[in-house]
């Protein structure tokens, strides 16, 4: 990707070389606007506007999960369990709203790794309960762990497993607890963690590869790079292996992956454009520091280009099977083509707005092994 | 050209019967498959082994239940008297009389006179095994931090790293790249001093055989070279077709090669050389064997010191990012790629593009930028020996990042 980015930058600028040579009158001022944009300002409004609240909101919608997980251990009925699914898609949902915003606190807790790290590993996961239930769980802060706990653990149990098996597993239903309850101690940390550091957060508006803005852009398009296009679509699409892999969808077990996938859409969108997490507004974003800039794309602003893709991203998802695993099994080419279609996001992301806001792209692909 | 290939490959079968030398005009066959009589004169089931050998010895470092002593016959296999041992789980490897650790820094070229810098070297890796038992395994249920050893995320895949942040099980693997791989391959079997040894050329040219074979020594020598790369392969003629994943060594950094559009021409580049170095052979050309022998040289050596420069350009991006755990991953890698380029050899000189003590010295800078070794290492560090690394080479930074 690295590659493709330079050579791309390399046609680029090529190809303006030579529109510069061939219409030299064009030249007269034109171009890009000059960088006055106030960092500071679209900082403090993504911040108290959006990162905030929807961290607030998230820490609430845990909470209500841990409830229902103490209920469902307490009483371990169907009405309890159908409340506990219900509790776990609300924060599953929720989830999606602050997963792209791994930095700062909860990027040094791995919020993310430690909260939806899919497939989750059953075997492993089947013998913490045991060995919780015997006094000696795992120590979730260790990366080996990462992968059996989080939403996709819970998913296995709450969405995978039915009452007769709660009822005669107590253990099991135990074990959900201490998963809700890490969970929520989780986004408990990150949100007290944000109030503390949002000050130094908007402060930090420079332009140097550690400024909030350049570390917000690269973690927002390395999110949609890596979990949204990858994750939950070219991973069981099949894109990255020689067949498809069905059983690699996000929610295997609750079989609701295009709504987490739409979720998330929506969320991406929201962030991009600036809205307030509540929806109600608008101010500073990355879609409006763009417009400021006058950057276009092929034939038009290049804001307007990412709302196709958003649109056109929608519009496929909504044509799949709810449940992404089914879609995949019966037909994957569907699901290429939804992949196609967030790709030529990523090419507008990491290639022409960092490049137009003069970020540097802080990741690499890791090489596999 | 098919016809024309057949045909040639044709005449060879009918009248050459024995190693006589042929035309002037070599060509070389679509496959790496060589006969006489009908039958095959390709050999390299002993690269083959240590090549597999090398791939349970890099699982076996990370298996928390590995005592030194396994690890340690795993790389010899044989124990510490020299007695049988079987610690593989293919029962092939058992009873192979191959070891990994008897070819490590034993090439004719570089080691033949100098035994101490040799066992210096096995030293190195008997160390790295041992570091890896003692300072890794026991810790593998820690959090790592600072001068403590245990376990770091890269990514959502934990990596065990020592008190200074290094992965010894890497150090071993991509170390043995250049200290198995390169130096047998590079300094030993394409080597003249060992294929035209004794009376090879006089055997080449009257079909003598090495007793019990069917083989010209010669054509074998070459043959090892082959296998150090492609041993993997199961079509061991055709080996292009899965290139990458025959084995954990030089086969799949190859194949990472030719992802790049900067070296995409790496694999026919190697595969071709080799190739038309046999039939050389067959045809006995042995200038036109050594400048094929010359092209793997340069080619394998680049790839070692485009991996080097690649995984220390990543590890300054890590770094940047705050991602220890990733930053540690590559950079162990790369050290082990460092450590492999005092095997490389540059083809006009003959001698290594890095020597022993430029590369000992480079591995000290990348641990010394304070007490905890990659705890604290700066970006200069790792970009101003990424630029040092590429200056002696054909590539730049840009195009091996």
């Amino acid at each position: 990707m690295r590659r493709e980015r330079r050579k791309l930058t390399m046609y680029l600028s090529g190809a303006l070389a030579s529109l510069a040579f061939l219409l030299p009158s064009c030249e007269n001022g034109e171009g890009p606007a000059a960088d006055t944009w106030d960092r500071g300002a679209m900082l403090e409004h993504l911040t108290d506007d959006f990162i905030v609240p929807a961290f607030e909101n998230y820490k609430s919608q845990t909470a209500d999960l841990v409830a229902a997980a103490t209920w469902f251990e307490d009483f371990t009925d169907q009405q309890s369990l159908d409340r506990l699914r219900e509790e776990l898609e609300d924060a599953y949902l929720a989830w999606q709203w602050v997963s792209f915003l791994e930095i700062g606190p909860g990027e040094a807790k791995a919020l993310r790794f430690r909260s939806n790290t899919f497939p989750t590993d059953t075997t492993n996961l089947k013998s913490d309960i045991t060995s919780f239930a015997a006094g000696s769980g795992p120590n979730f802060q260790l990366p080996s762990t990462f992968d059996r706990q989080g939403y996709p653990a819970l998913d296995f149990l709450v969405e995978g497993k039915d009452l007769d098996y709660f009822i005669s597993n107590p253990d099991a239903a135990a074990y959900v607890s201490n998963l809700a309850i890490s969970l929520h101690t989780l986004a408990v940390d990150v949100d007290a963690a944000w109030e503390n550091e949002r000050i130094g957060f908007i402060a930090n508006n420079g332009s140097a590869a550690s400024a909030s803005t350049n570390k917000l852009a690269n973690d927002y398009v390395f999110h949609y790079e890596k979990e949204f296009r990858a994750g939950k679509v070219g991973i069981p699409a099949g894109v990255f292996s020689s067949v498809p892999l069905p059983e690699k969808v996000e929610s295997l077990y609750g079989g609701y992956s295009r709504k987490l996938f739409l979720e998330a859409l929506k969320a991406h969108r929201a962030f991009f454009f600036g809205k307030s997490y509540d929806g109600l507004s608008e101010g500073p974003g990355f879609a409006a520091y763009l417009d400021h800039l006058n950057v276009r794309g092929v034939d038009g602003l290049l804001s307007e280009e990412m709302q196709e893709v958003f649109t056109e991203s929608e519009n496929l998802a909504l044509e799949l099977n709810e449940n992404f695993e089914v879609q995949i099994s019966d037909d994957h080419i569907k699901a290429l083509e939804l992949y196609d279609a967030v790709q030529r996001g990523v090419v507008i992301l990491k290639v022409d707005m960092m490049q137009a806001l003069n970020i540097k792209v802080d990741y690499i692909d890791a090489d596999g092994d | 050209m098919k016809p024309y290939y057949l045909s040639g490959a044709l005449i060879i079968a009918l009248f050459s019967a024995s190693c006589e030398r042929g035309g002037n005009n070599v060509e070389a066959p679509a496959t790496y498959e060589f006969e006489r009589n009908g039958v095959s004169t390709v050999s390299y089931t002993g690269q083959t082994e240590r090549l597999a050998m090398g791939g349970e010895l890099g699982s076996a470092l990370l298996d928390p239940t590995s005592t030194e002593v396994r690890l340690d016959e795993m790389f010899a296999n044989e124990d510490a008297s020299g007695g049988d041992v079987d610690p593989f789980t293919d029962a092939a490897l058992n009873a192979s009389s191959k070891s990994i650790r008897s070819k490590v820094a034993a090439s004719a070229a570089y080691f033949s006179s100098n035994a101490t810098a040799s066992a210096q070297i096995k030293a190195d890796f008997d160390q790295w095994i041992a570091l890896q038992v003692s300072d890794i395994l026991p810790f593998v249920d820690s959090l790592a931090s600072a001068g403590k050893p245990g376990q770091i995320a890269d990514g959502t895949t934990p990596r065990y790293v020592d008190g200074l942040g290094l992965e010894y099980d890497q150090l071993v693997i991509k170390g043995l790249n250049g200290a198995l791989v390169l130096d047998q391959m590079l300094n030993n079997y394409l080597d003249p001093s060992v294929l035209d040894a004794g009376t090879n050329r006089e055997d080449q040219e009257n079909g003598v055989l090495v007793e019990g074979k069917d083989y010209c020594m010669m054509e074998h020598k070459w043959d090892e070279a082959y296998g150090y790369l492609f041993g993997g392969a199961s079509d061991g003629a055709s080996p292009l077709g899965s290139l990458g994943g025959d084995d954990v060594f030089m086969n799949k950094y190859l194949g990472r090669m030719v992802n790049d559009a900067d070296f995409e021409s790496f694999d026919t580049d190697i595969f071709n050389a080799l190739k038309l170095g046999r039939a050389a052979i067959v045809e006995g050309d042995y200038e036109l064997r050594d400048e094929q022998a010359d092209i793997v040289k340069k080619r394998m050596s680049e790839i070692v010191a485009v991996r080097a420069v690649y995984y220390l350009e990543a590890g300054a991006v890590e770094l940047a990012a705050g991602n220890y755990g990733s930053m540690f991953h590559d950079l162990s890698e790369g050290y082990g790629f460092i450590y492999s380029l005092m095997f490389t050899q540059n083809p006009e000189t003959g001698a290594p593009y890095f020597s022993k003590a430029e590369v000992e010295a480079m591995l000290e800078d990348l641990m010394d930028d304070g007490a905890n070794g990659l705890w604290d290492v700066e970006a200069s560090t790792l970009t101003m020996m990424a630029d040092d690394i590429a200056a002696r080479f054909d590539f730049t930074v840009e195009q091996a990042f």
